[in-house]
């Protein structure tokens, strides 16, 4: 019995003086959606080309089913790539090939006869949404249908893991959301596992059970997505990704924003508030319950709809409103001051 | 146009062509191979070997070095071993083709070294062999500048050929020089300049046609 897909157990690599990877360790199980999300430079890549053998680390274990990849001869290590199916972030497709031929190619390097190679392909096509494309060119088609193929090809082989390495980087904000329905789709139907590189937060957001955060070649942090997402982030780079991607405040109250209390000054307060459990209705409460009014300066959407973010101006201060808004919103956060007038 | 010329004409330029397509087709068949290995062997490559990179791109620009009149008679030796004789146009096809060689070698290597890095990989990461990556990837992926290389690797070997006119080799070069310099005779140059000139646009423009139907 496997209990854990790949294992990666205190992996380094450096280049000259430079290091990737350093003592990276975590693991997977089977049919969970993993997030690893780093700034460009923080070792994700690196790690993804140790993961399936194209590098080793210069010291550490890298575990897949149970078999360590660093020190298998290259033959062996062709079969276990093979078990990794990858999605790549410029797809990577052969355009000497037609849709089905592309699809085809690792059941072909894998020596699956032809028939069944094709017949596997028009499964795969329908699967990712595109059957009547099997005998067009890549080159005819769009961003994101370039993407479903690099799927369905990735799949070929029925891998037991899914890597992709910043899959919807080069694809527009709509067509990023049809591709991660889609492996989500996967991740349920087959319960495939994947892994998922990316720098956008909103992606894990959206379809990632667990996250790891890298930064400068260490994993900084290593959760559960709604965990991290409810306020329990243990690291400033994980927050640093939480923040960036909430909108960004306006510029003219940006610029009358101090840090700390002044007199005259209102807090300014981030509330991310569970949109199911919409049950408490916070902003009134605040003002019947503690006299404090709140003008909202910003409101979205966050985790896919399933909470609501705000930022409000609070008419004045006080610690059992404070209390209250913490309770409500536990990753609440205090953002400065502004003029209450502003 | 005597009845003698056109003979003349249609003669020489059958052996043009004989020349040519013999050459062209060793060209491609041992350049082909030594452009592969010059692309794998590189630094980055799938069978990264620098030295033998390096050291057979010198080899390669060695030949390419040798001015073909030279070559010509330079290998009249090797031509004697390989073809019996050292002249004729079966004769030619030996410094021909030895010429045509590093040449199509050199031009089918850029064309090999343009092929998206991230392919190969790509083919890598999915198990495949060094020999799949090179038969899934680079050939087909290279394929419309490899053609487009090809025609012009044979309408060089059009002039060369007619160089090798020198050692005897017959073909339309050889009859320009005999007929219509040596004796004046300016209806065979002329017609000679004219056959050339169609001869090397038809080639061109099955050339280009079929690398922009692979692309």
């Amino acid at each position: 019995m496997v209990t854990s897909l790949l294992r990666v157990d205190h992996a380094s690599r450096r280049f000259g003086g430079q290091t990737a990877l350093d003592d990276v360790s975590f693991q997977v199980r089977p049919g969970e959606i993993l997030g690893i999300i780093g700034r460009s430079g923080a070792g994700k890549t690196t790690l993804l080309r140790c993961l399936n053998g194209l590098e080793r680390p210069d010291s550490g274990r890298i575990l897949i089913e149970d078999r360590d990849i660093t020190t298998l001869p290259e033959r062996e290590l062709v079969q276990v790539r093979r078990r990794i199916g990858l999605v790549f972030q410029h797809f990577n497709l052969l355009n000497s090939r037609t849709v089905a031929g592309n699809i085809e190619l690792p059941l072909q390097i894998a020596g699956v006869p032809r028939d069944r190679r094709r017949a596997r392909a028009g499964e795969l096509l329908d699967l990712v949404g595109l059957a009547g494309h099997a005998d067009k060119r890549p080159s005819q088609l769009s961003g994101g249908q370039k993407q479903r193929v690099g799927i369905a090809r990735a799949l070929a082989a029925h891998p037991a893991l899914l890597l992709c390495d910043e899959a919807t980087s080069a694809l527009d904000p709509e067509t990023t959301l049809s591709i991660l329905d889609l492996l989500r789709d996967i991740n349920r139907r087959l319960g495939l596992t994947i892994i998922l590189i990316t720098h956008e937060m909103d992606v894990i957001r959206r379809i990632a059970q667990r996250i790891l955060v890298m930064d400068r070649g260490r994993v900084v942090e290593d959760a559960e997505t709604a965990q991290v997402l409810r306020g329990g982030a243990r690291h400033d780079v994980t927050r640093a990704f939480l923040h960036g991607e909430s909108a960004r405040l306006p510029d003219t109250i940006a610029a009358l924003m101090r840090p700390a209390p002044f007199a005259g000054g209102a807090p300014l307060v981030r509330l991310t508030l569970d949109a199911g459990a919409a049950g408490v209705p916070v902003l009134s409460v605040l003002g019947r319950q503690y006299g404090i009014d709140a003008a909202i300066v910003q409101a979205g959407m966050a985790d896919g709809g399933a909470q609501a973010e705000c930022v409000v101006r609070l008419s004045g201060h006080d610690d059992g409103a404070m209390d209250f808004l913490r309770q409500a919103s536990p990753s609440m956060e205090v953002l400065g001051y502004v003029p209450a007038d502003s | 146009m005597s009845r003698l010329i056109l003979d003349l004409i249609v003669h020489a330029t059958a052996e043009t062509m004989e020349m040519v397509l013999a050459s062209g087709l060793i060209a491609v068949i041992g350049g082909l191979p030594l452009a592969i290995l010059l692309i794998a062997t590189a630094p980055g490559g799938i069978l990264p070997l620098p030295a033998v990179s390096r050291g057979l791109g010198l080899l390669i620009d060695a030949a390419r070095a040798v001015p073909f009149m030279i070559l010509l008679v330079l290998l009249i030796p090797v031509t004697r071993l390989v073809a019996g004789t050292a002249l004729g146009t079966g004769a030619a096809i030996v410094p021909l083709s030895i010429a045509a060689v590093p040449y199509f070698a050199r031009i089918a290597e850029v064309s090999l070294r343009e092929v998206d890095r991230n392919l190969v990989d790509a083919v890598r990461a999915m198990g495949g062999t060094r020999w799949m990556v090179i038969r899934f990837v680079l050939l087909p992926e290279a394929l419309p500048g490899l053609i487009s290389g090809i025609t012009v690797t044979l309408v060089t070997l059009v002039g060369a050929s007619a160089m090798a006119g020198v050692i005897g080799a017959g073909g339309l070069g050889d009859l320009a020089i005999r007929y219509g310099y040596q004796r004046f005779n300016t209806t065979i140059m002329l017609s000679v300049v004219a056959v050339l000139i169609a001869l090397v646009t038809l080639m061109q423009a099955i050339g280009n046609g079929l690398a922009r139907w692979l692309r």
